[in-house]
């Protein structure tokens, strides 16, 4: 029978047709739920090394320590491009935190992250991990020297000279809601000036576009 | 200059697709405009001519595909617009014909890409697209971009929302692009300016080989253009973008204005000509209103002085001299001006070299090319008398036709042109012996290379970015965690560029001028000096239901000592060591 089945061709080639047909199909379903079904082993990829931040920063890196209305502690980070969504862990010698982190959405290579306070002083070890499987990204040491204080000064030391105005006890200013737009115009000024008992309020302007 | 590049191609790399895409476009637009200049010139230009000329024009015909777009998407729904807009903008890609280019091209090629890694060094360092403009112009844009996912839109939508007219053109563009390739828009505004400013000095290489015939002069006066003079780079650190959009509009309706007066055109390729130069006119108006002056004053100033041709020489050198005494007097005025002088100051203090370089060549350019250097140094003289006289219009206030910013920007375009004419001239006369020639552009293109070396900064001031990290931060803080309904209190200051502003016009002066268009919360804006620890003051942000106190990374932000001494009335609920956010307390 078989025989007469191998020398037929055209019924050798619709057998093989079918039986890849059927076949491929369930290769592919099977290595599908297979897959699925394997816990993701930790790769190979080495971790970063997280530091503070320099002055043009490449990799990820801690740019500056600071807290919140609770009291808890905000760590500011700058990313690479394209990081999976993570968490912090923190360890510190009364023991281990979770820092929730929130990417910016407007500048892809920012995030915070709030969590429990660190005290002065304090040598911890951050390891970033990503939030889907938990994978280890980065790990670093920081000694928290400083809270409030950003890990490099940038930009503050020269600025658009200002004459300072002198101090008075009591000074008029004007609040100038901007509702639709920031951009003063002159046409959507609401402002209401306040005190008006004031005589010496006006401050020398510098002009614009330095 | 080395580490420049360095930071030019990391960032190329980390842009890489949005650069990509927007080249594709500005190649889109160089194609078409070169067939419609072939369709009107024929063989009238070399190949160098035609590449530089079509590329200069890039944003015409790509104006127009948006409008199409845009009409298409409004008529005939996404999808088919979308088809539609596709396939226009692959039919011309198909036209392409490869041969062998010239060596001029290859420099010129060479010298946009070097160009290119320069400019994008900025980006290493700007996190944000630079000083309260481009806070508005964000905000456009948002508008625009809504306009396209409002399904619902409708003209009475768009006359309800958009309550005043600012730099439309380069707003629309830059949304629809945004739109369509579905960019990141902070990023698109950054990039976009440093492509615009890379491409911007093509159109002098048109403009000098036509008038003096010379690749080298014309090569030279490209270089200068984009690294002679701190403008028009340094307009990004004022975030600038539509009047930079504009100068590629100016500059291209220029060289066809040259042409028009240089060549006589086929009698049926002269209403295509005229055609195209209304619609450039048009187009760069939409960009920027202000260019209508400028095309007013170049086509009032070519009569002039063509009328000025036909005077004896003793009347032209005459003339000359009036002018230059004008130009000292309106110099000494500037100066006494503290708004004004900044346009003296600017060039002085950043450009001093360059303005030896002018000066140096300004007799031999009046010497071989009289009437256009007359022409060049009274355009300049025009542009600074129109900062004296005030103009009230509509609902915008007392204005100047031109402002500081303005021309201050604009000032680069003769300058560098005499010093390409001079440039020319001088070469001219000293032909014997032949080695001087070689000596000469040889200081002359070193001088360019030590300019770039020594002086110019590709990097962001520091005057003008308002915004650190910390200040993103707190912005996705605030953005993440306050109700659509906060108000929040951000500084300012006045706004003075022109001096005939009232005092209640203000600016903001620090990040804070970003939390309404990124997040559409109400901002007000107050006085830098605003006194926090009196009592009135407390309660007048009560009575106005601040809820939020913005203290951004700037020096002139308010002053948080004063917000910090006084805990039951300010809550400090976000602190970084340059910005703070503070929740108004204690209100009764």
């Amino acid at each position: 029978m078989l025989s007469k089945l191998t020398s037929n061709q055209k019924m050798l080639l619709g057998i093989s047709g079918l039986i890849l047909l059927i076949g491929i199909p369930i290769c592919i379903a099977s290595i599908l739920l297979i897959k699925s079904q394997l816990v993701p082993q930790p790769t190979s990829v080495p971790i970063l090394d997280i530091t503070y931040c320099g002055a043009n920063p490449q990799d990820i890196c801690v740019y500056s320590f600071g807290r919140d209305g609770a009291g808890d502690t905000i760590i500011t980070l700058f990313l690479p491009k394209d990081l999976q969504d993570f968490y912090l862990k923190i360890n510190k010698i009364s023991g281990e935190a979770l820092y929730e982190c929130e990417k910016n959405k407007v500048i892809e290579n920012s995030a915070y992250c709030i969590g429990e306070a660190l005290l002065l002083g304090e040598q911890i070890e951050i390891t970033i991990l990503s939030i889907d499987g938990d994978i280890p990204i980065a790990y670093g040491k920081f000694a928290v020297t400083a809270i409030l204080i950003s890990s490099q000064n940038q930009d503050s030391s020269s600025l658009p000279a200002q004459t300072p105005s002198p101090v008075s006890a009591t000074k008029t200013f004007t609040l100038t809601p901007t509702p639709n737009s920031s951009y003063p115009n002159e046409t959507d000024n609401t402002s209401t000036p306040t005190n008006e008992s004031d005589a010496s309020t006006s401050s020398t302007s510098y002009p614009n576009y330095p | 200059m080395i580490h420049v590049l360095q930071d030019g191609f990391l960032t190329f790399q980390n842009h890489f697709w949005l650069i990509i895409c927007i080249y594709l476009v500005i190649l889109w637009g160089q194609i078409v405009m070169q067939y419609m200049l072939s369709k009107i010139f024929a063989n009238q230009f070399t190949e160098d001519e035609y590449f530089a000329l079509s590329l200069s024009g890039w944003i015409f015909p790509v104006f127009v595909w948006a409008g199409i777009y845009f009409l298409l998407n409004i008529l005939l729904g996404k999808i088919i617009a979308g088809i539609i807009s596709t396939i226009i903008f692959i039919i011309p890609f198909f036209s392409i014909k490869f041969k062998k280019i010239s060596p001029m091209i290859f420099y010129l090629s060479l010298f946009l890409l070097l160009s290119l890694f320069l400019r994008l060094a900025l980006l290493e360092q700007a996190i944000f697209p630079s000083y309260f403009d481009s806070a508005e112009h964000y905000r456009v844009i948002q508008y625009f971009l809504s306009m396209y996912q409002n399904e619902s839109w409708s003209v009475n939508w768009f006359m309800l929302n958009y309550n005043y007219y600012y730099h439309t053109g380069y707003h629309f563009l830059s949304a629809t692009l945004i739109y369509l390739f579905r960019f990141n828009e902070i990023s698109f505004m950054l990039v976009f300016g440093q492509i615009l400013l890379a491409l911007l000095p093509i159109s002098f290489f048109f403009l000098l080989k036509q008038i003096t015939g010379s690749n080298t002069i014309a090569f030279f006066t490209c270089l200068i253009a984009g690294f002679g003079f701190h403008m028009p780079a340094y307009l990004i650190n004022w975030g600038k973008y539509p009047a930079l959009l504009s100068l590629v509009g100016v500059q291209f309706v220029i060289c066809l204005g040259y042409i028009l007066i240089k060549y006589s055109v086929v009698q049926s390729s002269k209403s295509k000509l005229y055609l195209l130069v209304c619609l450039s006119v048009f187009i760069t108006a939409l960009i920027h209103t202000r260019t209508l002056i400028i095309f007013a004053l170049v086509t009032v100033l070519f009569f002039v002085s063509y009328q000025t041709k036909k005077l004896s020489i003793r009347s032209q050198y005459l003339s000359l001299l009036l002018l230059f005494v004008f130009l000292g007097i309106e110099f000494f005025y500037i100066f006494q001006s503290p708004v004004l002088s900044l346009l003296l100051t600017g060039y002085t203090q950043r450009d001093l070299w360059s303005l030896i370089l002018v000066l140096l060549l300004i007799p031999f350019s009046i010497k071989s090319f009289p009437n256009l250097t007359f022409f060049l140094l009274t355009i300049l003289c025009l542009f600074m008398s129109l900062l004296f006289f005030p103009v009230s219009l509509f609902d915008y206030g007392t204005q100047t036709l031109l402002d500081r910013p303005f021309v201050q920007i604009l000032a680069y375009f003769p300058l560098s042109i005499i010093i390409g004419l001079g440039f020319a001239s001088l070469l001219f006369t000293l032909q014997q012996p032949p080695y001087i020639r070689s000596l000469i552009n040889f200081v002359m293109f070193s001088f360019i290379f030590l300019n770039l070396n020594f002086n110019y900064n590709f990097y962001p001031s520091d005057c003008c970015q308002l915004v650190s990290r910390d200040d993103v931060s707190a912005l996705s803080w605030i953005g993440n965690n306050l109700p659509d309904n906060t108000k929040v209190l951000i500084p300012s200051n006045r706004l003075y560029v022109t001096a005939y502003e009232s005092t209640q016009t203000q600016a903001g002066v620090d990040a804070g001028i970003w939390i309404t268009p990124l997040f559409g919360k109400d901002t007000i804006l107050s006085s830098t000096e605003t006194n926090f620890e009196i009592e009135s003051v407390h309660m007048l942000l009560c009575s106005k239901s601040i809820q939020y106190i913005y203290i951004g990374s700037m020096p002139q932000s308010f002053n948080q000592i004063s917000l910090a001494s006084h805990p039951n009335w300010y809550d400090p609920v976000f602190l970084l060591p340059k910005t703070q956010v503070y929740e108004l307390i204690g209100c009764q």
